[in-house]
């Protein structure tokens, strides 16, 4: 088991069915969508490396009670964003989601997926995403549940040749919340950003990880986290960028940004790099620090609290990412609701 | 398309073994009668002797890491933990026996230590066979000596210090089994407000095949002293391997310096397993300079704890990994107090299928308010069968902190290579120079006679092929 999750803080309701899962936006050219079952699955095995840690992929493969089969047909502009709203309530306080999106070569689509509401509980899940041949992607994965949940997200993503795969992470929600995000740049010219943002208060604890694995040439990655830190929430950022031999003139970036709010914070990070391939361009950052007080004097000095001066700073930070949220509705709850709420008490 | 060869370091000074007549050796392997053995042979204090036992127990506990480098095929038993040169240690190179004096002239270090130290010490496998200080830094109370002597001329020093409250023999196996059979290596003195202004330097040389090196190096800069230590290391290379597990235990009073450069030039079949550590004061300072270039797989992360306010730490390396050789270094910054900083550049050059590994901790406590820290890491590739692996910590548990980390691989840019030649510089020098280039910041570093012979000693030699 993962030494870096605290294991014994996480309570998990016995099993049950999970049935609360809105879909917006389903009914456009091109998209098919079903329930997942043993049948589809079997035509998607993997030998791929991925997940947080083996127990909870296993745990989903063998119990999953929610998630999709989403199958874009090829050739085709999905216009419109595919949201899955995966709610969470009193009776819906377990799930295990299994989603699976197939898209075919040179089409193009945005999926949401929202995990929301509920106060206590226990969520893990399992995407697998290939793009195949000159597709288009976008990912957008909201975690904003309850207060006491534990939340685990385990994610492979195969990108194919000439393929471009946009992927964001909105992690804002949860008591303990881990995700990893495993890519797998086989092919030709496929290209994988993440630009994702993370918001830790009170007593949250996150741990985050993205892995990819160039292994063809002029495969291109870059993957941006930002997020702020306040009360005595706890972020571990893990970023591997791993460029295997053959991988000639990749290129890969990774940079993390984290700003701390109080003293009692913690922040870990470990961007690493493997590099086996001279012909690369990879670099990675990572800094972290308070808000600029110089820039804090000025806002406040322009007739704000310091609450407020605080709240516009880290928003300036966030927000370029949570702008990339394409559904209107979630993107004004998650700026006017969740963040504000969470930085001024 | 012109290709770049750049040669290897030229060994062949470092390769010449010597016929020495040995005094005394351990059998191969470890076990309680070779440290009684040890303990014995060097007539020490029966607290040390129990101090040895003790660790050999921790030794035998303790698993061998699973991380870093492959030690699968580094076999202890194997090994000679102690082997005595049948010399009895000079101070004055004259009375050193012609083969091995020959040696270290051939290194350059007699030669040294009249134009350029104020003192050298010279370790030939598991004793110290020379060892000698200017008078003037005598009269100042600064204090030179080989370990052993030390041991019995100043006990009380070296049982408070000595592997206590510094480097823990619990700290990890090889911790472990340099505490159960340390042999030789360096203790210093400086006074309160001395400031040593030329540097001393240590010089370990491993003769035999199939013997392990374990010296010991203890350095106090007591209240706003200074000193720059530096050490040199070098073996013949044989076809069995050899062990190297030294410690080095630097104390840095408040407002002190210590300047500690190292030039590690181990065979290639030489296990580097070393463990470094530097305690600093308020207001002290320790700079780690360090030019690795030898060994079969070096697993060593000289580590600085920042324990009083304003203390401050730099490490600044080149690593170079040819052929056969895994090389996992990097540094450890453990920032304990406020208004503590550090700052790593860590620069590495692989070729020939060799793999060099930074692996860095930077860690800020609780208590450590106002910390600044910058971590750069930049890794050169010359060929594609070569790796570079980067794999830096950052754990922070306070919020006024500044903090950055950059890392970076690459190999030698067409651009730069473009542009040195539109400025009338042949492929050739422009590839010399970039690689020259790379490297300047730890050359920089040293003092004047040691970037020659480190430049000396790095010898890339670049050569136009067209291909």
């Amino acid at each position: 088991m993962l030494k870096r999750i605290p294991w014994e803080e996480i309570q998990k309701p016995a099993y049950k069915e999970y049935n609360a899962v809105e879909i917006k936006d389903v009914e456009q050219e091109g998209i098919s969508v079903e329930r997942i079952d043993a049948n589809i699955l079997k035509n998607f095995t993997t030998d791929k490396a991925y997940g947080i840690d083996p127990k909870l992929t296993e745990e989903v493969e063998k119990h999953y009670n929610a998630g999709f089969y989403i199958k874009i047909s090829s050739g085709k502009e999905i216009k419109k964003p595919v949201v899955f709203d995966y709610i969470a309530n009193l009776q819906n306080d377990l799930l295990l989601d299994y989603n699976v999106i197939e898209v075919e070569p040179y089409s193009k689509v945005t999926v949401v997926f929202d995990y929301n509401s509920g106060e206590k509980g226990f969520k893990n899940g399992i995407t697998r995403l290939i793009a195949k041949e000159g597709s288009t992607v976008n990912i957008v994965k909201i975690q904003r549940l309850g207060d006491d949940f534990s939340d685990f997200d385990n994610c492979l993503v195969e990108v194919g040749e000439k393929a471009t795969v946009n992927w964001s992470n909105v992690v804002i929600g949860a008591h303990i919340s881990a995700f990893d995000v495993s890519v797998y740049l086989s092919e030709e010219g496929g290209s994988f950003t993440a630009k994702s943002v993370f918001l830790g208060v009170d007593s949250q604890k996150y741990d985050m990880s993205y892995k990819v694995y160039h292994y063809a040439p002029k495969t291109t990655s870059s993957v941006d986290l930002k997020g702020a830190l306040k009360g005595s929430a706890k972020a571990t950022f893990i970023g591997n960028i791993d460029i295997k031999k053959g991988a000639k003139k990749a290129k890969a970036e990774e940079n993390e940004t984290v700003l701390l709010l109080d003293k009692t914070v913690r922040s870990i990070a470990i961007p690493a790099l493997y590099c086996a391939e001279e012909d690369v361009q990879a670099n990675h950052s990572a800094s972290a620090g308070q808000l600029d007080e110089n820039k804090l004097y000025y806002v406040m000095s322009r007739g704000f609290s310091l609450e407020e001066a605080r709240l516009l700073m880290v928003q300036a930070v966030l927000n370029p990412v949570i702008d990339l949220i394409p559904y209107d509705p979630i993107r004004e709850i998650i700026l006017r609701g969740h963040i504000g709420r969470r930085i001024i008490k | 398309m012109r290709k770049e060869e750049i040669r290897e370091i030229d060994f062949s000074i470092y390769n010449i073994k010597d016929e020495v007549e040995y005094e005394f050796q351990t059998g191969k392997g470890l076990s309680k009668e070779v440290v009684l053995e040890i303990s014995e042979q060097k007539g020490e204090p029966s607290w040390m002797r129990e101090f040895r036992l003790k660790a050999l127990e921790i030794y035998e506990k303790m698993p061998m890491p699973t991380w870093g480098v492959d030690l699968s095929q580094l076999d202890i038993n194997s090994i000679v933990a102690y082997i005595r040169p049948s010399a009895r240690k000079k101070t004055s190179w004259e009375e050193v026996p012609e083969e091995i004096r020959r040696t270290f002239e051939r290194l350059g270090i007699p030669e040294a230590e009249k134009k350029a130290l104020a003192g050298v010490g010279a370790q030939y496998d598991s004793e110290v066979i020379y060892h000698n200080m200017k008078e003037s830094l005598a009269r100042q109370g600064v204090i030179f000596e080989d370990m052993d002597t030390a041991l019995k001329k100043y006990p009380d020093i070296i049982r408070e210090y000595f592997m206590t409250k510094n480097v823990l023999p619990t700290d990890h196996k090889f911790a472990a089994l340099h505490a159960a059979v340390w042999s030789g290596g360096t203790f210093v003195y400086v006074p309160e407000g001395v400031k040593v202004e030329v540097p001393l330097q240590a010089y370990f040389r491993m003769n035999a095949p199939g013997s392990g090196q374990f010296e010991h190096t203890l350095i106090i800069a007591d209240r706003g002293s200074e000193v720059h230590f530096i050490e040199g290391c070098s073996a013949p290379l044989y076809s069995v391997s050899n062990l190297h597990a030294g410690c080095v235990e630097l104390f840095i009073k408040e407002g002190a310096r210590i300047i500690y450069s190292t030039i590690e030039n181990w065979s290639k079949n030489t296990y580097n397993l070393n463990t470094k550590r530097a305690i600093v004061e308020k207001d002290g300072m320790v700079e780690w300079i360090s030019g690795s270039f030898g060994s079969k797989k070096t697993m060593l992360y000289p580590a600085s704890v920042l324990v009083g306010k304003g203390a401050k730490a730099e490490y600044t390396s080149i690593t170079f990994a040819a052929k056969g050789q895994h090389l996992d270094t990097g540094a450890k910054m453990i920032h304990l107090a406020p208004y503590t900083s550090s700052k790593i550049l860590a620069k590495s050059i692989s070729k020939d299928g060799g793999i060099s590994t930074y692996r860095g901790l930077l860690k800020v406590g609780p208590e450590a308010e106002g910390v600044k820290a910058a971590v750069t890491c930049e890794g050169l590739m010359l060929d594609d069968i070569s790796k570079s692996d980067t794999i830096p910590v950052i754990d922070i548990e306070n919020d006024n902190v500044d903090i950055g980390h950059e890392a970076k691989v690459g190999r030698i840019s067409e651009e730069q290579i473009y542009y040195l030649m539109s400025r009338g510089l042949n492929e050739e020098d422009a590839r010399a120079m970039i690689v020259r280039g790379f490297v300047e910041p730890i050359a920089k570093a040293l003092p004047l006679e040691y970037a020659v012979e480190m430049n000396r000693l790095i010898k890339l030699e670049l050569e136009g092929a067209i291909g």
